[in-house]
């Protein structure tokens, strides 16, 4: 019985713990840089308060970092811009959180393609 | 007029404290994924709650003895002993992922730093724990947690598609995902909404506001109502998920999204009550979780117990909340992300479901413990569905959660 179930167990913990694919990697950077866009409009118009950007920003950065070991260079390459245009929005004036959430909209499409 | 007034205030303190940070987690997540088609999961598990709860409720309020007590006593030692592991494991992470969520919320609103946070909200808790009268950590925790029902203002203003809303009512075939990812979001948000802790805070609960069987009426519409109602928040999340996040491709995994959700639609106001809210509503959850795991361990044991009696009173109850707590900071401490916790901790709850709910339909059911006031046909024939659910989906939920990775695909 544990002979059968061990090597089902272990297919299923391969399954569950492999490294994530680069469309998954696409997704979740997309996913990432719209959140940050959203955020940025947000900001910009008053909508939140700046210690909830400063944090949730970083926070969106933190996650886009980890993008940056993609196997794909076009997703390493943009993970890297859009962690950097996130790090920037904490701090960024008015002017500066609409140029962010444009770039992060760019950012968003262009994982798209 | 007293009496309406007090079922009304324990109607308001059930839906306010309804929501926990499983809740939040997967509600956000599930609208953001399949938009408004898990919809019905939630009204499965808000039944569920309801059906269990009440069951519990009747107990304690018959038999003057609560839950745990009676299932250590008809099960005997070595189920009820698994039972006691199983819900104190669940009932650690769930706290553990509560007081994450808490630092998390501090931080959201003040920036400082996480780390710092962490201690920050263990004391405040443990300070509300000694302090407050047991009422008042309902009531304080329950209001505050209704500045939930920003998001239900936020669906509103944001105009959700109505009739496919309705639609997600409906269970049947979906699109937007895999299957196993359907699943696995069905599995997570009947054990968001089913979460054993609620049911053993309910029925200690019960036992220590002094209920009698000529308070069962008041369990019935506490049960019903508040749960119930409680259930529309649930609704609210995922639908400024779905109408929000999905067609901008938005995948939330930061407890910041749904509070972004509601600052979108109604601006600062609706970002401060969202985490205002959230911050109340888990800030309750990690009391309630804290507590069940002392009740539980009190009365399986047999030491005197109870939140009304002086610490001293209760001195092995009281230890035992407060070493909960310390447990929980710790595992907070490590860094691991409490959202991943959060998830692992209800899928793991799914789990343990079963030794939760079915010593709960044996005692309700027995005449010895009952007598006139055990299950009818009603609660016989939802308790029994349940079951079957509730076993289903707690062989389902790891392999699920492995298979797809956490929902991620």
């Amino acid at each position: 019985m544990i002979r059968r179930a061990l090597p089902i167990a272990l297919a299923l913990v391969l399954a569950g713990c492999g490294s994530r694919s680069p469309e998954q990697q696409a997704e979740s950077l997309h996913s990432l840089a719209a959140e940050g866009a959203l955020l940025a409009r947000d900001a910009a118009d008053g909508r939140v308060t700046e210690p909830f950007t400063r944090v949730h920003s970083t926070e969106l950065a933190k996650l886009a970092t980890k993008l940056h070991t993609s196997s794909d260079a076009r997703i390493a390459s943009l993970a890297t811009e859009v962690a950097a245009d996130l790090e920037r929005l904490g701090d960024a004036s008015h002017a500066g959180q609409l140029e962010i959430a444009r770039e992060l909209e760019a950012a968003a499409r262009a994982t798209d393609g | 007029m007293r009496k309406i007034l007090a079922v009304a205030l324990g109607i308001l303190s059930a839906i306010g404290g309804f929501v926990d940070i499983g809740d939040l987690v997967f509600n956000t997540e599930a609208g953001a994924t399949f938009g408004y088609q898990l919809l019905w999961a939630v009204v499965v598990g808000v039944v569920g709650i309801v059906v269990y709860s009440e069951m519990c409720g009747r107990v304690s309020a018959v038999a003057k003895r609560p839950v745990f007590d009676l299932v250590r006593e008809r099960v005997g030692f070595g189920m009820g002993l698994a039972t006691l592991i199983a819900s104190e494991i669940v009932n650690l992470m769930t706290c553990a992922a509560e007081i994450g969520g808490i630092a998390l919320c501090l931080q959201l609103l003040s920036a400082l730093p996480y780390r710092l946070l962490i201690p920050v909200a263990v004391l405040a808790l443990l300070l509300a724990g000694w302090v407050l009268p047991f009422e008042w950590i309902e009531r304080l925790f329950g209001y505050l947690g209704l500045c939930l029902l920003v998001f239900a203002v936020a669906a509103i203003k944001l105009h959700p598609d109505w009739g496919q809303v309705a639609h997600g009512f409906v269970p049947g075939s979906h699109d937007g995902g895999s299957t196993l990812v359907y699943l696995y979001f069905v599995v997570g948000l009947l054990g968001a909404a089913m979460t054993p802790y609620e049911v053993y805070f309910y029925s200690s609960g019960a036992v220590e506001d002094g209920w009698g069987p000529e308070d069962l009426g008041l369990n019935r519409v506490t049960a019903m109502i508040g749960y119930g109602l409680g259930g529309f928040l649930s609704f609210a999340l995922m639908i400024v998920a779905a109408t929000l996040f999905l067609p901008q491709g938005i995948s939330p995994e930061l407890l910041g999204t749904p509070a972004l959700g509601a600052a979108h639609a109604l601006g600062l106001a609706g970002l401060l009550l969202a985490l205002v809210g959230i911050l109340f509503a888990i800030g309750g959850a990690a009391i309630e979780t804290a507590f069940a795991g002392a009740y539980n361990l009190a009365q399986f044991f047999g030491w005197r117990w109870g939140k009304r009696k002086r610490p001293a009173g209760a001195p092995r109850f009281t230890l035992a909340w407060v070493v909960i707590f310390v447990l929980a900071i710790a595992v907070v401490m490590t860094g691991i992300d409490p959202i991943k916790l959060t998830e692992y901790s209800v899928i793991f709850s799914v789990v343990a479901l079963p030794l939760t709910y079915l010593p709960i339909l044996l005692v309700a059911n027995d005449r010895a413990y009952m007598g006139s006031h055990r299950n009818g046909r009603l609660a016989n024939t939802l308790g029994m569905l349940y079951l079957f659910v509730i076993l289903a989906i707690s062989l389902a939920a790891i392999p699920l959660m492995l298979l797809t990775n956490g929902g991620q695909g």
